[in-house]
């Protein structure tokens, strides 16, 4: 069977443009005879994907990943190379795009239907399934401007998919919407896929690629470094994150000899279930005496966000001479939800915030969280809830019944205290374009 | 799902091949068709007076020249005065207004080029596609106007038709050549519209051709000035000898188009590289 994407040594070169391009601009240019500079996004990739496979694209931002995109979508030529794609590409590439905000939904779905290759004629037999799976039959006649967020995601992913493509290129995309609808969504796609359609994923999210990818391609520097099994090409592009880590100045004075993540028992290990204890331990060598050596441990999302970081005021300062070494032990718990991090040490030689530091190398570690949380930690909330029955609303019963002994007899209207509006009028409890909010 | 058409694309290197992307523009055309109505729906759906404007425009235009030239200067034209410059000014407002948009419209369409591929082609094309709406119900009333005036209509009212098609082509050929240009340097619409004003004094919109004398061969030269006689000799007022300019606008239209063709051959994978 032939492959439905193939690459064979494509590449794409980039012409950087620093300046505004105009007549004036350009004609200078070419009378001084200046060259612009230019620069190889992606070479020497060679790529084939068979129908029904599910591939992974990672790397690090500027690998040349929405390079890769643009050449599987077609909408750039490659410099070199060959690139081919069988049967209709729809790219799930921020969901969305081609919709006009004056338009209603209906005729957003029309053209941006049409956008992706399908016939009028064809959209017509889809659009009931495309409104059912947005879930918005209520809002279909309304301008997309009245949308919520969470709304606009649907109806675009509605439209994407229904077109039942042959080859499905994803984004960052999956990242928006509420849970349910993202879980909609990856079902969807594994329906599509399991259908004979190609997916390929491009993000930076390893839990999508890894739950929707059995085969991932690592690309630095615009070229394929490895490419198999997703588990392995994920810990590949760790590796290659630790080693290319911003890694912090160093102070002569003070040296990071070890730097080490452990579990419970003590192993060595880069992979945490949510709750598990993670061990770090800090070793420093002091070229010079100190009185209160301190310690920084910082942690970040793949991405780069600070998800934690401490100078722990320890009780007992540890004093330390010329040539001492002081190890330092950190324990916490993986209160993270599912995501790839990076740990990183710091060490001065005094407790203070603005102190010098020598910086280790960061250490990668990956949690597999708990299913359906977000943000950048897992507080783990507890959750109650409570039905009420439309006849207790309907005779006048406020439902704000809440387990909290919160007073409600008398709620007085637009008391600024940030309470729910439960005590109000049913009538004006949610404007009705907001109740499909959950994002 | 139906028998769908083998779709899918091959590209060695980031020039188009001519067969195939005629191909994609002519499988582009529900595209095309529907990108024009968003267009045109989401340029009048706000205005108060929606469609009105784009019969208004030229008509207001009309009246004003016509009623102050008319104090000033006395053109000796075929038929009414008034009528003669709408005849003018309609063709005029629409290839000014759609080349205005059109020029930027590759630029402008760069959220969804750059992330789905159809020809680079449609979104001047959908420009003066959605301009033509508009058009049309203008021209009715063009027509009305001669009947108040009891220019007497024949069937050279029919000379309507290749006129517009005519004014269309030229149109969408200017368009495509500057559309494409302006990526490249974001000061053409800025060339355009320094352009507006002394092209519409040499296109002969308010002043009749036949006493210019020699200059008239000149004038000729622009192909507006065809555009608009073959509008004129439709209701029987174009100048003797309109022929001429229509045949020169023609070759330019047809001209415009042939330069399109290896522009968009040669950029149309890689506008977007620019975007």
């Amino acid at each position: 069977m032939p492959s439905a994407v193939s690459l064979t040594d494509a590449g794409k070169r980039y012409v950087k443009y620093d300046d505004v391009p105009l007549l004036i601009t350009r004609a200078w240019r070419f009378s001084t005879g200046q060259r612009r500079s230019q620069l190889w996004a992606l070479r020497h990739v060679d790529m084939e994907i068979q129908p029904g496979e599910s591939v992974g694209v990672i790397g690090r931002n500027g690998a040349g990943k929405s390079t890769m995109l643009r050449l599987l979508a077609g909408v750039t030529g490659p410099t070199e190379g060959i690139v081919r794609v069988r049967g209709r590409v729809a790219p799930l590439i921020s969901v969305g795009v081609g919709f006009h905000r004056e338009l209603t939904g209906r005729e957003n779905v029309y053209v941006n239907g049409v956008i992706l290759g399908l016939t009028t004629r064809e959209i017509d037999g889809l659009f009931d399934s495309i409104v059912a799976f947005s879930e918005i039959e209520d809002f279909i006649d309304t301008p997309v401007k009245f949308y919520s967020s969470g709304m606009f995601v649907r109806l675009g992913f509605a439209v994407a998919v229904a077109s039942d493509p042959e080859v499905l290129l994803v984004d960052e995309v999956l990242a928006v919407g509420d849970f349910a609808f993202q879980k909609k969504c990856f079902d969807r796609m594994e329906q599509i896929r399991s259908g004979g359609a190609t997916i390929v994923v491009v993000s930076h999210n390893m839990a999508a690629v890894r739950s929707l990818c059995s085969r991932t391609i690592v690309l630095d520097g615009g070229v394929p470094v490895f490419e198999g099994a997703t588990d392995e090409a994920i810990s590949i592009f760790h590796e290659m994150l630790a080693k290319r880590g911003i890694s912090a100045e160093e102070l002569p004075a003070i040296k990071i000899t070890d730097f080490t993540l452990q579990d419970e028992q003590g192993n060595p290990t880069a992979h945490f279930e949510v709750g598990d204890e993670m061990t770090f331990c800090v070793e420093a060598q002091f070229a010079e005496p100190s009185e209160n050596p301190a310690v920084l441990l910082r942690i970040y999302t793949e991405d780069g966000q600070l998800v934690y970081g401490e100078v722990p005021v320890l009780s007992e300062p540890t004093p330390v001479d010329a040539g001492g070494m002081v190890r330092w032990i950190v324990r916490l718990p993986a209160l993270l939800p599912t995501r790839s991090y990076s740990a990183e040490a710091l060490v001065g030689t005094r407790l203070a915030v603005d102190a010098p530091m020598s910086g280790s190398r960061p250490i990668l570690f990956y949690v597999s969280g708990r299913p359906f949380v977000l943000g950048a930690a897992d507080l783990r909330a507890t959750f109650e809830a409570r039905a009420y029955p439309s006849t207790d609303i309907d005779q006048g019963a406020k439902p704000s019944g809440e387990t909290s002994p919160r007073p409600v007899e008398t709620p007085a209207p637009g008391v600024a205290d940030g309470s729910e509006n439960f005590g109000e009028a049913p009538s004006t409890l949610v404007p009705p374009d907001e109740q499909f909010d959950h994002s | 799902m139906s028998a769908r058409t083998e779709v899918g694309f091959e590209l060695k290197g980031e020039r188009s091949k001519l067969g195939p992307l005629l191909a994609d523009l002519w499988r582009s055309r529900d595209l095309t068709r529907l990108l024009a109505k968003r267009e045109f729906l989401v340029n009048y759906r706000r205005a108060s007076f929606g469609v009105l404007w784009a019969i208004g425009l030229p008509l207001a235009q009309a009246l004003i020249v016509g009623l102050t030239l008319s104090r000033v200067v006395r053109f000796e034209t075929k038929g009414p005065y008034a009528l003669f410059v709408f005849a003018g000014t309609l063709p005029w407002t629409f290839f000014n207004g759609a080349l205005t948009v059109a020029t930027n419209s590759i630029v402008i369409g760069s959220e969804l080029a750059t992330r789905v591929y159809f020809p680079r082609a449609v979104l001047p094309i959908v420009t003066v596609l959605s301009a033509l709406r508009g058009f049309i119900p203008s021209v009715a009333v063009l027509i009305g106007l001669a009947a108040i005036f009891r220019v007497p209509l024949g069937l050279d009212l029919f000379l309507l038709i290749p006129a517009t098609v005519l004014m269309v082509t030229l149109t969408a050929g200017f368009s495509l050549v500057l559309a494409a240009l302006q990526v490249y340097f974001r000061d053409m619409k800025f060339i355009v519209a320094a352009s507006t004003l002394p092209w519409f004094w040499a296109s002969g919109a308010i002043f009749p051709l036949d006493k210019l004398g020699s200059m008239r061969h000149w004038l000729e030269l622009n192909p507006v000035v065809g555009m608009i006689e073959f509008y004129r000799a439709s209701l029987g007022t174009a100048s003797a000898g309109w022929g001429r300019s229509v045949w020169i606008c023609a070759a330019w239209a047809v001209g415009l188009i042939a330069l399109s063709l290896p522009l968009y051959r040669r950029y149309d994978r890689v506008f977007v590289d620019l975007l």
